[in-house]
């Protein structure tokens, strides 16, 4: 009972990026369109969405619930930016927590699987992501700064599961090389950091878009399909759709038609209601043979 | 097991280091307590069972629980004990799924402190006291990693009036296999008829495996259990059951079978619920329910009618003292 069902969206997978020069190495490689949106900027492809939220972790975490609320075939978060920390210039990490500084919130992302990753991307280093208010320069062993994370986190949290939200980050900044001595534009060193390690990000978030869970299971998605069409022809309170939804869930599990025509006939929600019932009892549930 | 989160407290421990010393190549993030990874809010049960991560915790606070009313195997005082949370298996019915946020499993290290309740317990009464090991993980899948069950073994070795029930569906019996059989322990089955193993319990050991398993303990003298829960419902249940029943005790010494039980399928209706939002597509969940004093099951006819078959059945092979049906 897993057939898509004729136009059901693709998922995609939403790069959350602060500031412009993030966004740049993406629009270069990926055939993006700008969308149309109000309050936050976003580009689109087939497979992925590409947000730009501004710099601060409001702003992404506006952005990121808007974007989710406007856009259900999302069914990935990842995060894409610069950071500072006790590594190597460069070095790409992805994060095994999210900290709020401020508030002490957390998050720990389910790390995908090493064994189903592509050989360049499978030994990634992981860091402690801490989000900050202000730059910061107190660099130290296993945790890196940022400034967003945590409000995407925050924010798509409340969409999707911590399976499906993560957050890479590239080192622009170390002991060596603090904020403050550093004289290229954060923009400049952002749009380098993240253009120098493209193809492993690239190959991250191919892996993630490919291997990360679903919003909804198959089922779930043919059962809301199939009760839109009824609910569009036959009027349903509130809890006689939620009844509705569970019975067709039911009946696709046990392999009914998800065409439903033996319901055409019905003109009322408890006749609907009715007819789904009596389809129910007469569908057998065998184990074996 | 790509990921271990450790608890900071339990770095050091021996046994975190023996653990950690079978996943050389696992990311390691050290963590306060497991309960900030474990019980966090937004994770996702059905993904994270695809490729669940460790946590390596220390077990705090009260670690033997009174076992709920009915589940028990004749003594009067019955205790339960999870050295771990969370099961290698993916079985549909499993309630773990319902109480859970995660699906990452949870390994207490500190099995002296669980040894030591489980003494202090045993040592309150001049009766026998049960401790039944299984009911928040199966009791040998991990044991490889674990290596709890030799320690516990030793444990009741030495144990007066303390009684263990290992709860499992794991073939991993080699150090119970390498020991001489102990008579206050016995190793109980999770047993259904091969179509349903097949159907809904995911990555579990097959029918015929945990026979062969059984047979094995047997014939090295431990007392095993058989547990026939859940019995699940389905049209052709009768027929299922029936074969079932035949090749189990078939193949087994009934009479140096310790004890039976049985129970019918049944979920507190939060647990109900949240498994048919992870798994609308589940046949089992599809089935004709109902809510009856929080507990969602079958129709009372339906459970009645599969109780008194199961049962009849069962007592063509066993004897009265031998059964335990849980209520």
């Amino acid at each position: 009972m897993n057939t898509p069902v004729p136009g059901t969206p693709k998922h995609r997978l939403c790069v959350v990026t602060a500031l412009a020069a993030e966004a740049r190495p993406f629009l270069d490689q990926f055939q993006f369109k700008a969308e149309h949106t109000q309050g936050y900027r976003s580009y689109a492809n087939d497979d992925y969405l590409l947000l730009q939220t501004g710099m601060g972790k409001l702003k992404a975490a506006a952005a990121v619930a808007a974007l989710l609320q406007a856009n259900p075939d999302v069914h990935g978060v990842v995060n894409v930016g610069i950071a500072g920390g006790d590594h190597p210039l460069g070095t790409l990490l992805l994060a095994h927590q999210v900290i709020d500084v401020a508030s002490q919130s957390q998050w720990f992302p389910h790390l995908p699987d090493p064994r189903r990753m592509d050989h360049a991307i499978r030994t990634l280093p992981t860091a402690a992501v801490h989000s900050v208010d202000q730059p910061c320069d107190d660099y130290r062993k296993g945790v890196v700064f940022d400034m967003e994370a945590s409000g995407v986190f925050s924010a798509a949290t409340r969409y999707l599961s911590t399976s499906q939200i993560h957050c890479i980050k590239v080192i622009s900044d170390n002991p060596d090389t603090s904020v403050d001595t550093l004289t290229t534009s954060a923009a400049k060193r952002s749009a380098h950091a993240i253009h120098d390690r493209f193809s492993q990000i690239q190959a991250l978030l191919e892996h993630l878009r490919r291997h990360g869970a679903g919003r909804q299971t198959d089922i779930h998605t043919t059962a809301m399909h199939a009760r839109d069409r009824i609910t569009a022809r036959i009027h349903h309170t509130h809890a006689q759709t939620a009844i509705l939804m569970r019975l067709l869930e039911r009946l696709f599990a046990l392999g009914t038609d998800p065409t439903l025509d033996f319901c055409l006939g019905a003109r009322t929600a408890d006749e609907v209601r009715e007819l789904l019932q009596q389809r129910l009892s007469a569908t057998p549930i065998r184990y074996g043979g | 097991m790509d990921t271990v989160y450790i608890e900071n407290h339990v770095v050091d421990h021996p046994r975190t280091q023996q653990i950690l010393s079978r996943f050389p190549d696992a990311r390691i993030v050290q963590i306060q307590t497991y309960q900030e990874v474990f019980n966090a809010a937004a994770q996702n049960f059905r993904h994270q069972k695809q490729h669940p991560k460790l946590i390596l915790a220390h077990k705090a606070g009260k670690r033997l629980h009174a076992t709920p009313p009915g589940y028990h195997i004749g003594a009067r005082r019955n205790y339960y004990f999870s050295h771990m949370l969370n099961c290698i298996f993916d079985c549909r019915y499993c309630f773990l799924q319902g109480m859970y946020q995660s699906a990452n499993y949870v390994v207490f290290v500190n099995n002296e402190d669980f040894f030591a309740d489980i003494t202090q317990t045993a040592q309150q009464a001049d009766e026998p006291t049960w401790f039944f090991s299984g009911y928040d993980c199966d009791s040998l899948a991990l044991d490889p990693i674990t290596g709890f069950v030799d320690d516990c073994l030793d444990h009741f070795s030495a144990l007066k009036n303390g009684f263990l029930e290992l709860r499992t569906k794991s073939t991993q019996i080699r150090p119970l296999l390498n020991r001489a059989a102990m008579s206050n322990t016995v190793v109980a089955y999770s047993l259904s008829p091969q179509a349903i193993v097949k159907a809904e319990e995911h990555g579990t050991p097959s029918l015929d495996k945990r026979l062969d398993a059984l047979k094995s303990l047997q014939r090295s003298g431990w007392p095993i259990g058989l547990r026939f829960d859940p019995l699940l419902y389905a049209d052709n249940f009768e027929s299922i059951y029936a074969e079932f029943f035949d090749q189990v005790f078939d193949v087994l010494d009934v009479d140096q079978i310790h004890s039976v039980s049985l129970g019918v399928f049944r979920l507190p209706r939060d647990f109900h619920k949240k498994l048919v939002r992870l798994y609308p597509e589940s046949k089992l969940l599809a089935a004709p329910m109902t809510n009856r004093d929080g507990l969602v099951s079958y129709h009372e006819a339906d459970e009645q009618r599969m109780r008194e078959f199961c049962v009849a059945r069962l007592k063509r092979f066993i004897r009265d003292d031998q059964f335990f049906p849980c209520s």
